[in-house]
């Protein structure tokens, strides 16, 4: 999966204007990459599990 | 698009199962929902149906595509709908999608975390998604368009608008509003312009 990156790593001169740090890009990041290094609750991690079981179980319908 | 896949159905050694991949979305894709809604509960009830919205339709998901692109794009879609069949307007989402707490004012005209969500929850649900999508998931404007179903000028004028927006809530139109905090914000600023 290298190509995945392209698209996220693209810096296209579109995006100048916001990369160009203000406080208002930066508070944002900042709320952003807090909510995203919180750890992945239980709930999330259960529900794929399941689905990754269930679809093991039922492999031969498919 | 590069990338040549053989047999679809065929997972080649080293390549992530559809679950790993998810795995490795899911942080950002919470993040997306965390600050497109801002009640918490809500947001995570929206990541769980998008996660198995995702896993029914794993199928349509091309090989070596935008996974986070397109998980968001799922997100977005549930989102809106959910949002339609119940009825609720865009005007609600302040009662009903932020959290209810009581925000202390600022006391020394720093702009705090909270007086951001706040602020944040206030936009207008079009003008969120496209500053959160441009500004803080590290999406061109051609991607986010493409998320979103809209034309890139029109995600060019909503980040715009939103800026605009949020600066007026939070006073923040110029660096002499910070007062002493002038000299570090810039600092501050440059360092993060990378």
């Amino acid at each position: 999966m290298t190509n995945k990156k392209h698209l996220l790593n693209s810096s296209s001169p579109d995006r100048a204007d916001m990369t160009t740090s203000d406080a208002i890009t930066k508070k944002l990041r900042g709320y952003y990459s807090s909510v995203k290094e919180e750890s992945i609750p239980e709930r999330f991690l259960d529900l794929l599990e399941k689905l990754d079981e269930v679809e093991k179980s039922s492999g031969s319908k498919k | 698009m590069t990338e040549p896949m053989g047999c679809s159905n065929q997972k080649p050694a080293g390549l992530k199962s559809f679950k790993e991949e998810l795995l490795e979305q899911l942080p950002n894709l919470r993040a997306f929902a965390m600050t497109l809604v801002r009640n918490s509960a809500y947001a995570d009830d929206l990541v769980q149906d998008t996660l198995m919205k995702a896993w029914s339709k794993q199928s349509s998901f091309e090989a070596g595509s935008n996974m986070r692109a397109w998980l968001f794009t799922i997100l977005r879609n549930e989102f809106y709908s959910q949002m339609r069949k119940s009825g609720r307007v865009v005007e609600d989402a302040e009662g009903y999608f932020t959290d209810q707490m009581a925000v202390p004012p600022s006391q020394d005209g720093t702009m705090d975390m909270r007086d951001f969500k706040v602020a944040l929850a206030k936009l207008p649900d079009d003008q969120r998604e496209a500053i959160i999508l441009v500004g803080a998931s590290g999406f061109s404007y051609d991607e986010a368009a493409e998320i979103c179903g809209t034309a890139v000028g029109t995600i060019k004028s909503r980040v715009s608008r939103a800026r605009v927006r949020l600066q007026e809530l939070l006073n923040v139109n110029g660096a002499e509003d910070y007062g002493p905090d002038a000299s570090s914000a810039s600092t501050l600023n440059k360092s993060f312009a990378s």
